[in-house]
């Protein structure tokens, strides 16, 4: 399936884009950051990132569909 | 209204004329963070989810407080020294509630808005600000991996989210390292330091459980680090393949919370004891020979290692493993019991052996508790106090608050039939009994205000609690360690005062 998968703050530095479209099979939105991690080693382990598809934050279990929109939550430091 | 801007920060405006008691929040750009000098800050937001997030949590301010206006604005793209990065602005009949709702929401904010900031240093050099601290909320109460411990009242989901949030450094990857290692990541700690200078020998396999025949000749940091980050992938594992020595030791140690010894060299043990004192960081020592050894806990302000011995024995006078011998099973066991004391401080669970050193012969499993006591005039007795670590999953609540509560609540009991009747007062108005398996919330919770679930450890009434909160019943709290924690002795809280009978 395809997804869209967006980078923010130090993992967009890392990962070099802010945003690739990915071919995957069936998968959770957390085995997808593992397995992108496995590829790229980003800075973050996966406890320290949180995950939104389409807009809304999911569990890691979360199952991923084909058009969804996965974005990668690095710790945040607003205010 | 929340807003996120580009521009400098105008703040709002209450357009009605009612309102009176208005109190505002603003966040500046400081030119000092963690002892590093910057130049200026540059924010990014994910602005979609910000802004709906940012709005979401107002209006969740609004109703938890009871506040006539609410408004706040986070600015984004670069600032310099002394400019405004969020500005928020709370009205309500009281002021009390002003002041809380603005302490709310920054503290909210922070954790929940997918807002980052990178600092740009004098050196020219630049970071993200990784808060090491995982966001309120995230789902550890939902995750099956810990559930377990958190179905402990001693540990609780407060008591996990401590253990997320703590960093604890190990020096040295050895028996007792190997030991500690996997059973701190396992109990959720967040994040692990190990020091080891050394390369994997043979004779080290029989007793250093986390390598295998085909590491020989490598980095035991590395190593121990890739081992402990496949096994448990909630634990971020930084790997140092230096010895700590005085140039290093302070650098190291002050980026972490809990200093876990696993040397077997007198100058190390020492070394770590002088700067655990000077720079307030929590101790857990073990030391064993062939098949004994003791381990304690030396706390900030002692007793600690100096208060025994003045001055470090020199290397030589007592066997190393290599020279006495040791089976694998000695350091495995004073391990588990360094990793357990760390568990201790980090989630204030029992009574760590701050003021005793446990000695254990494995031969006749003789054990005893030897009393330390502090030496007056040593160098431990001018260290900065120490306090564990806070956690602020402010919907878990403990009795003590509750009965502080001003506004008026009812409880909601979640056992079953078949669970004790026994209720206790916090001077709520009502006490119903809705067993979890026949709990609808929407038809429980409407018009109930303020609302405390109890069941009987506190495990249940979290998980509810958690749950109900991200469907957006924000009224809704939960009784830490339930019926049962008030019937019992409340956990110590130690300090040098407490400990200093």
């Amino acid at each position: 399936m395809t997804l869209t998968v967006r980078y923010f703050a130090s993992l967009r530095d890392h990962r070099g884009v802010s945003q690739e479209t990915l071919e995957t099979p069936p998968t959770s939105v957390l085995q997808l950051y593992l397995s992108l991690n496995e590829k790229h080693q980003f800075p973050l382990s996966p406890a320290q990132v949180r995950y939104v598809v389409n807009g809304a934050y999911v569990d890691p279990s979360e199952t991923l569909q084909s058009g969804d929109e996965v974005v990668f939550i690095p710790p945040v430091a607003g205010g | 209204m929340f807003q996120i801007t580009h521009e400098p920060i105008i703040p709002a405006e209450p357009d009605d004329p009612t309102v009176g008691g208005i109190v505002t929040f603003e966040g500046r750009v400081r030119n000092l963070n963690e002892g590093r000098a910057v130049l200026a800050l540059e924010y990014e937001a994910f602005q979609e989810m910000a802004a709906t997030e940012g709005t979401s949590l107002l209006k969740e301010a609004k109703l938890k407080f009871g506040l006539d206006w609410v408004a706040a604005t986070h600015r984004i793209g670069r600032l310099e020294i002394g400019e405004t990065a969020v500005w928020i602005g709370c009205g309500s009949p009281h002021r009390k509630e002003a002041f809380l709702a603005c302490e709310f929401i920054i503290d909210e904010l922070k954790h929940r808005l997918p807002i980052w900031k990178r600092e740009h240093y004098q050196d020219g050099s630049s970071d993200w600000v990784n808060l090491h601290r995982s966001p309120i909320g995230a789902k550890i109460v939902q995750s099956d991996v810990f559930a377990r411990q958190i179905a402990m009242p001693e540990i609780g989901p407060g008591g996990q989210l401590a253990l997320q949030n703590a960093r604890v450094l190990v020096v040295g990857a050895g028996g007792l390292a190997n030991s500690a290692l996997p059973y701190l990541a396992g109990a959720g700690v967040g994040l692990i330091g190990i020091v080891e200078p050394e390369l994997l020998e043979p004779s080290n396999l029989h007793r250093q459980v986390l390598f295998g025949h085909n590491d020989v000749g490598r980095s035991k940091a590395q190593l121990a680090a890739a081992s402990i980050r496949r096994l448990h992938p909630f634990t971020q594992v930084e790997a140092m393949e230096v010895r700590l020595h005085l140039g290093n030791a302070e650098g190291i140690v002050s980026r972490y919370d809990v200093v876990v010894d696993g040397t077997d060299r007198f100058d190390a043990k020492f070394l770590m004891n002088d700067v655990c004192q000077r720079l307030g960081r929590p101790l857990v020592q073990a030391s064993i020979h062939r098949l004994d050894g003791f381990v304690q806990t030396i706390l900030p302000g002692g007793p600690c290692l100096r208060c025994q011995w003045e001055n470090p024995p020199l290397d030589g006078c007592v066997n190393t493993c290599e020279e006495a011998g040791v089976l694998g099973v000695v350091p495995g066991f004073f391990g588990i019991l360094q990793a357990t004391e760390t568990i201790k401080l980090i989630t204030g669970m029992g009574e760590p052996l701050s003021r005793h050193q446990l000695l254990a012969d494995l031969r006749d499993f003789f054990c005893q508790r030897i009393a330390r006591n502090p030496k007056p005039g040593c160098i431990c007795s001018e260290a900065p106090g120490w306090h564990p670590i806070q956690t602020t999953l402010y919907w878990e609540v403990t009795a003590e608050a509750v009965r502080a509560w001003t506004r008026p609540f009812t409880c909601i009991d979640l056992r079953e039939e078949d669970e004790s009747r026994q209720k206790i007062q916090l001077g709520q108005r009502e006490w119903r009994r809705v067993p979890l398996s026949t709990f609808q919330p929407e038809q429980e919770l409407e018009d109930l205000g303020d609302v405390l679930l109890v069941c009987a450890t506190g495990g249940r009434s979290a998980r509810m609690t958690s749950h109900l909160r991200e469907q957006g019943f924000h009224q809704v709290f939960s009784l830490k360690g339930g019926v049962r924690g008030c019937n019992t002795v409340p956990q110590k809280q130690w300090t040098k005062e407490t400990l200093g009978d």
